[in-house]
């Protein structure tokens, strides 16, 4: 039982972090000044759905925090706080403490302290309020301003508006409406602004399911069922809409309904009603009034004191609150809603944005499990096709099966591939964190975040992109008095982009930073003893000594980077995925750190060769060239030592037979093998002796230190097409080992 | 033999290598498969014959014997390989012919001697089974079994050890 409900508290705190997610890119699109209703709304049904579920699983703090914050999104998504960069910047900050509260919850740890957010969150609401509304003191800020948005708002243009929306006429319909309450117009008096609160008349809802909300299945029976259960009753259905029956559209939504709700019902319990109702269907709630003994509503004075209204307003309101002014006119009691506006205080339930990307949650091993079961496919598929007769090879069924495979294969590869953005989220945080740490400005920009890459290739490139970020920060990008002397602007610039180059996934991270001291890195270099005091090294050797363990020029070890092991650890995370760091610097310019890693760790591009008639794979991103040598071109440098000559170059090259100390073979001339010139970031350009190339095929990478351990010189293993197993060859391991001793058998044995 | 507690009692496989029987417990094996010859593995340890595909799978291929210490064995029509699990980690076995299932009794285990051997004692006992009525069956009075300790024989630890 509690397994369970520890199972869905995961998926909960799962959401969490899609939910901050979105949160996080809404909230820095609104920074970068898009404030658009749908991003705002975006960042509230984030903020809401985490409310919700820590409302559900207990977690109080968490509740508390993001109901303030929510209440604030609300206003500035109902356009009564304007998401100004102050506002913005204040959100974000209440950003970075809900995701506090999230994990807070998640480890079951203390929340974070947030007494001063939440005083500032509360600053906002109430500065806003008072900054729009004269000072209607009974009424919430919201309802003042509210009011301020519901009055005199002339009816007849925003029907109009609706009508040209929805094809239906609801103009009459509206009038009418108010008939049964026996309302008359009355005359307002701006003196009789102390007048008591007297709101409790019955709610009047006015229900008009869009063409959508039928199309969708949004049964209006439903509705006015919840309504009804709530003590309301259907007091009259408009059906003015509804045309001849040889012109009715089947599929047309034609009639308004009117209900009628006992004022004691909360408001937002009708709301919830409507939660799931398609967002462009007419959904009114309106007080009606019960005029006691003449005394006019409160509400009046709101109108009242409300500035004019401007007629397009109700296109971008929301539904009134509770105290919502009714004393207008008939015609502004029934305020027509914009297709956006149902429900503010609801969730829309699925719909929205949300909607493109449903997912379900499965466990990475369930797809691995899946990729090696179709593998397995394959193989048998090609084993069954071998056995067949040519003749029967040739129908149609067997190329279709094939196709078919390799398409679900190709399918489940794809599932593992995940955007680059997941890695990316968290970065904008840390700079935020980062420049209020070092008082530099950063702008980020970033660029091919939906660049797919494997799932386990996000998982660890987490680390190191985490330390290039903070070393641009700290390293790179000046201080702003600085910047601006050098003629910057005062703000620097921080770029992150993913790209994908063939096989290989592209990350960069660059700044404008003062780019690389290469002076002062060669004197750190020289005093630490990495390098020697008279080493001539070219420019990119300087710049990759700050990759070197235990290298740091910070003067002051900082908070946030000079312990000295951070572009360390970047390099070693890098190379034990597979990839490597580039550093391009320009003084004075900027530095660009460049991590480049394999697309995905479970297939790989591969060549397919034989040595000692034993099948190996050799990863087609390292291949340059394959060459036949001409008698004489390879020559022996030393007993142990061979070069290749090409186009007058001399490249070293290794047999490598003898490297893994294969038997069976006669040691044979150069000609008759072939030597794969192969790029290593280590050495260079090298060559790899072989027997011959079989093939070029796609495979799937299956470690061997799963069940074994891992074997210096061997990337892995595959399965080939009939079944049998070739070890996939580590091109870095194999150049960077010694070239093999002259005794081989010292080899074989030799652990990793 | 008490067989009515199932505390204690437990099934083994049982399986010749070099005239000498040996016994695994049955709860580590996965499979019995024939014999076929692996991928051959560099630079490892001579007893790691190489790998082998378990749908889908790379699993080690072990000689059994020779990492016992005893003479290579050589495959032939009756060899077998026991897929085994050891500590999440799977391994397959060369043996020369896998005899039976018996149930034993954990009391009737016998402490093996302290044999000479340069790790961690692989024997992790001595057992006496009846014989069933078996051809090519010297003794009629009960065999001899020994124990493997598969975690002593676990793959991986032993590249821990030498590396």
């Amino acid at each position: 039982m509690s397994d369970e409900l520890d199972e869905i508290q995961a998926i909960f705190f799962e959401e969490c972090v899609e939910g901050l997610a979105a949160a996080e890119a809404g909230l820095s699109a609104m920074a970068d000044g898009d404030t658009s209703a749908e991003t705002i709304a975006s960042v509230f049904r984030a903020v809401h759905s985490i409310k919700g579920g820590s409302g559900a699983f207990g977690h109080a703090a968490l509740l508390a925090f993001s109901h303030r914050f929510e209440n604030v999104l609300d206003e500035v998504r109902a356009g009564r706080i304007a998401a100004s960069t102050g506002v913005v910047k204040e959100l974000l900050n209440a950003f970075d403490i809900l995701s506090d509260h999230v994990t807070a919850a998640q480890e079951q740890s203390a929340p974070p302290s947030d007494d001063a957010m939440l005083a500032k969150l509360d600053e906002i609401l109430a500065t806003m309020g008072a900054s729009v509304d004269g000072g209607a003191a009974p009424a919430p800020a919201q309802a003042a301003t509210q009011a301020v948005a519901a009055t005199e708002s002339p009816a007849a243009p925003a029907v109009q508006t609706e009508e040209d929306e929805f094809g239906f006429t609801p103009v009459t319909a509206v009038i009418e409406d108010l008939d049964p309450f026996g309302f008359e117009p009355i005359a307002v008096s701006l003196d009789d602004l102390d007048a008591p609160v007297e709101s409790n008349g019955d709610w009047t809802v006015r229900f008009g399911p869009s063409r959508d909300a039928l199309a969708n299945g949004g049964e209006p029976i439903l509705i006015i069922r919840e309504l009804e259960r709530l003590g309301g009753r259907v007091v009259r259905v408009d059906s003015s809409a509804l045309p001849s029956l040889r012109e009715v559209d089947p599929e047309e939504s034609y009639f308004v309904w009117y209900i009628s709700v006992p004022g004691s019902i909360d408001k937002s319990e009708i709301n919830e009603c409507f939660d799931f109702v398609a967002p462009d269907s007419v959904v009114e709630i309106e007080r009606a009034e019960q005029v006691v003994s003449g005394v006019p509503d409160p509400d009046l004075d709101l109108d009242a004191q409300a500035p004019e209204p401007q007629p397009e307003i109700p296109v971008v309101k929301a539904i009134e609150p509770p105290v919502a002014p009714a004393s207008q006119p008939p015609l502004t009691l029934v305020e027509s809603k914009p297709a956006a506006a149902v429900a503010p205080s609801a969730p829309k339930g699925e719909k929205g944005p949300e909607q493109a990307s449903q997912t379900i949650r499965v466990e990475l091993t369930k797809l691995d499990q899946l990729l090696n079961l179709v593998g397995e496919l394959v193989i048998r598929g090609s084993i069954l096709a071998d056995r067949l007769s040519p003749a029967d090879q040739e129908r149609v069924e067997l190329p279709q099966l094939s196709r078919l495979t390799r398409q679900i294969q190709d399918s489940v590869m794809s599932l593992r591939a995940q955007p680059i953005k997941q890695a990316f989220s968290r970065v904008p945080r840390m700079l935020r964190e980062l420049s209020s740490e070092t008082g530099k400005q950063v702008n980020l920009e970033v660029e091919g975040e939906s660049t797919e890459v494997d799932k386990s290739v996000i998982e660890k490139i987490g680390d190191p992109l985490t330390h290039m970020i903070r070393n641009a920060v700290d390293h790179g990008i000046e201080k702003p008095d600085e910047r601006v002397a050098r003629g910057k602007p005062p703000c620097g610039s921080l770029r992150l982009s993913a790209e994908q180059k063939g096989a290989r996934i592209l990350v960069r991270v660059r700044d404008d930073g003062r780019g690389i001291d290469r002076e002062r890195v060669r004197a750190k270099a020289v005093e630490k003893g990495i390098i020697a005091a008279d080493a001539v090294l070219a420019d990119e050797e300087i710049d990759q000594l700050i990759c070197a363990p235990g290298f740091s020029t910070a003067e002051t070890i900082s908070n946030i980077s000079g312990r000295g092991v951070g572009m360390d650890v970047v390099r070693s995370n890098v190379e034990a995925l597979g990839g490597r760091v580039e550093i391009q610097s320009v003084p004075g310019e900027g530095t660009t750190f460049t991590m480049i890693l394999p697309l995905t760790l479970a297939i790989l591009d591969g060549m397919v060769v034989r040595l000692a008639n034993q099948r190996f794979v050799l990863p087609l991103a390292s291949v340059v060239e394959s060459v036949r040598p001409e008698p004489g071109q390879v020559k022996a440098v030393s007993p142990t030592n061979e070069v290749i000559e090409l186009r007058g170059n001399y490249l070293p090259v290794r047999r490598l037979t003898e490297f893994f100390g294969l038997q069976g073979v006669e040691p044979y001339e150069p000609e008759e093998s072939l030597v794969i010139v192969v790029e290593s970031d280590s050495a260079g350009l090298i060559g790899l002796m072989v027997d011959t190339i079989d093939d070029r095929r796609e495979v799937v990478i299956k470690s061997l230190d799963q069940n074994l351990h891992p074997i210096r010189g061997l990337g892995g293993a595959t399965i080939l097409g009939d079944g049998s197993i070739a070890l996939i060859l580590d091109v870095e391991a194999l150049v960077a080992s010694p070239p093999p001793s002259t005794s081989k058998h010292s080899l074989k044995g030799l652990a990793a | 033999m008490t067989t009515t507690t199932d505390s204690g009692e437990r099934k083994i496989v049982t399986f010749s290598l070099s005239e000498k029987t040996f016994g695994i417990d049955m709860r580590a094996l996965i499979e019995i498969r024939e014999w076929e010859e692996p991928t051959p593995l560099p630079r490892v340890p001579s007893y790691i014959k190489g790998v082998a595909n378990l749908r889908g799978t790379v699993i080690p291929i072990v000689g059994l014997a020779e990492r016992l210490g005893w003479e290579p064995s050589v495959p032939h029509a009756r060899s077998c390989i026991l897929v085994v699990s050891i500590g999440g980690k799977q391994a397959g076995f060369l043996v020369d012919e896998v005899a039976d299932i018996v149930p034993i009794n954990d009391s009737d285990i016998k402490p093996a001697p302290e044999i000479e051997v340069d790790e961690k004692n692989v024997i992790a006992g001595l057992v006496q089974v009846a014989a069933r009525a078996q051809e090519n069956q010297e003794e009629q009075a009960g065999t001899m079994v020994l124990l493997l300790d598969l975690e002593a024989l676990s793959v991986t630890r032993q590249m821990e050890l030498t590396a």
